[in-house]
């Protein structure tokens, strides 16, 4: 029998905010255990929550950014059980009436064609604390630093069928958040958690079949390859006669095998109703207005750009706009000069080839957009020569100074200066009499391929800083 | 009414110890309750909206800065065990 995988998501975002969801706590990344907690995060009694106005509104941009609806009035429930790192013993969530709903997000597959993702909805929560089982002997350490983050949950509708569009999804899905600016989207620090609900029917069936949920799968890597083990464990269920059991799998990537997370199973029924603390949540329209006036272009309006205004193939426009940083930096060094090809091409070429060999991301780039774009202005008006801004390219990646210092310094420039290369060129001829004889006798195809020989010694005359094509009409006209 | 099945599972998400003594007062007061809530749902609501909240209210939005309200050690003075600056527990495994 044939199977087919169909598969939805639940992605958890962490929001950019500088406190945490409903208290003052900081919610940086990597402070000492407990360091960022206050008596609402530890849950003492008599504190009340107060939500963070930064989360409403970016999760109103997540909305915005995939067309969906927002939604005028929303609530917050508690999701109730009990695990250490939960001290109130509730998740404060949004399970009834959710900010974002029925979005849709158009995902660029790597053949150019587009795969429409439907979002179900989108919700704010607070993220819950940790537990770290291997700080301590025979105890479980009890971290809240995390407790109370603000974290976007983004649910898909099952449209999924192979892990190539998940992962697809997911690269699309960073890609937008840290456009938005509502996310770093840093996968190994838990901003963006993924959870796969994975389910087998045969092809050419309707009805779904019995979901398994891998949860908490950090890298694009690992997702790819949980999916393809559970689906592999689910169809040799199926094809023994056995049924698929509704439950939570956690991917090993050791042992590379999924496996039964039991101890989340007896506590299934959270029993949600509306927080009494927190009152609902009203947005109004001049608001979400004025959200979206401030809106960034998005990715996929930047990609249809670059390719219809700019001319640059549908490859380098998805290469420019996969994040932000680096559309930024290319359109910043497209305003010093305006060769949006060359400026790619050297910045998917020299600089993406520098970026991989020291390890370095596009921010930490010490070549500013400025001095790639006076580097590639240098070629196009004649200053150097390609091989000769290469060579630049290294000094600024050096950090010898700026570009036109380090082409006087390195002593790159191309001569270009036609007197010069005139009294040269002369000389040239006048030293090698017996080529410019058989040049003079060629028929002009064959004149093509000789003048050859004098361009090499001219350039080598010059120590390869003549400009060949100076070089190239001077000898026509004197040969 | 509540089958005495329906207490076990509710107790045991509540983390109630329930002892044989006063399980049959407990499934007592249990049932009575659910059947106030049998009497709440013969209720005609058709064509009424759902009552989120009494009033009209709106949730008041926080201003987001960070500010520290209480020092860790004052915050966890009262915890019952703590370690190296982590509230600590009896061995959880997944």
């Amino acid at each position: 029998m044939k199977w087919e995988m169909v598969m939805g998501l639940e992605v958890h975002l962490q929001l950019a905010t500088v406190s945490k969801i409903f208290s003052s706590s900081k919610t940086a990344f990597g402070a000492a255990p407990n360091e960022q907690t206050n008596p609402l995060d530890v849950a003492l009694p008599g504190t009340l929550p107060v939500l963070n106005e930064a989360a409403v509104r970016q999760a109103i941009v997540f909305g915005l950014g995939v067309g969906a609806t927002i939604n005028k009035v929303s609530r917050f429930d508690r999701k109730n059980y009990f695990y250490p790192d939960l001290p109130k013993g509730y998740q404060i969530s949004q399970f009834f009436a959710p900010i974002v709903s029925d979005g849709v997000f158009d995902i660029p597959l790597p053949d150019g064609s587009v795969f429409p993702v439907r979002i179900l909805r989108a919700h704010l929560e607070e993220d819950a604390g940790k537990s770290v089982h291997d700080a301590l002997p025979n105890q479980t350490a009890i971290d809240l630093n995390r407790a109370g983050t603000p974290l976007l949950e983004v649910v898909t509708e099952p449209d999924f069928r192979t892990a190539e569009q998940v992962v697809a999804y997911l690269k699309a899905l960073h890609g937008l958040v840290t456009y938005l600016g509502i996310s770093d989207g840093n996968m190994a620090e838990g901003s963006m958690r993924c959870d796969v609900n994975i389910s087998l029917r045969p092809t050419d069936t309707v009805k779904l079949g019995t979901r398994t949920e891998l949860k908490n799968l950090n890298s694009f890597k690992f997702i790819e390859r949980a999916i393809q083990v559970e689906a592999e464990r689910q169809q040799d269920l199926l094809e023994d006669g056995r049924t698929v059991t509704q439950e939570t799998r956690l991917f090993d990537p050791e042992l590379d095998e999924t496996r039964s997370m039991r101890s989340k199973e007896v506590a299934n029924d959270y029993r949600y109703f509306p927080d009494p603390d927190l009152l609902p949540v009203v947005i109004d329209d001049s608001v979400i207005d004025n959200i979206r006036s401030q809106l960034p272009e998005l990715p996929t309006v930047k990609r249809e750009r670059y390719q219809s205004q700019l001319e640059l193939s549908a490859y380098d426009a998805s290469l420019l706009t996969q994040d932000r940083a680096t559309a930024d930096y290319f359109e910043s060094s497209l305003e010093h000069h305006n060769n949006p090809k060359a400026l790619a091409n050297w910045m998917l070429g020299d600089l993406a080839a520098a970026m991989n060999r020291d390890g370095l991301a596009i921010r930490d780039v010490v070549v500013t957009p400025a001095q790639l774009a006076l580097l590639v202005n240098r070629i196009d008006d004649g200053t150097l020569s390609s091989k000769m801004a290469k060579a630049v390219f290294e000094g600024l990646w050096q950090e010898e100074g700026d570009v036109d210092p380090i082409i006087e310094a390195r002593g790159l420039q191309q001569v270009s200066d036609t007197g010069e290369l005139e009294a040269m060129v002369d000389e040239l001829i006048a030293n090698s009499p017996a080529q410019v004889a058989q040049y003079r006798a060629a028929d002009p195809d064959k004149q093509k391929k000789l003048i050859g020989y004098f361009v090499g010694q001219a350039m080598k005359a010059t120590k390869g800083q003549a400009n060949p094509q100076v070089i190239n009409e001077i000898l026509r006209k004197k040969l | 009414m509540a089958a005495s099945t329906d207490v076990t599972p509710i107790a045991a998400l509540a983390k109630l110890a329930i002892s044989d003594q006063s399980f049959s007062q407990v499934k007592e007061n249990f049932e009575s309750t659910l059947k106030l809530f049998e009497e709440l749902t013969r209720v005609d609501t058709n064509g009424i909206e759902p009552l989120v909240s009494p009033g009209d209210r709106h949730q008041v939005l926080r201003v987001d800065t960070d500010e520290t309200l209480v020092e860790r050690a004052e915050l966890m003075q009262n915890a019952p065990a703590q370690e190296e600056n982590y509230f600590t527990v009896p061995r959880v495994i997944d």
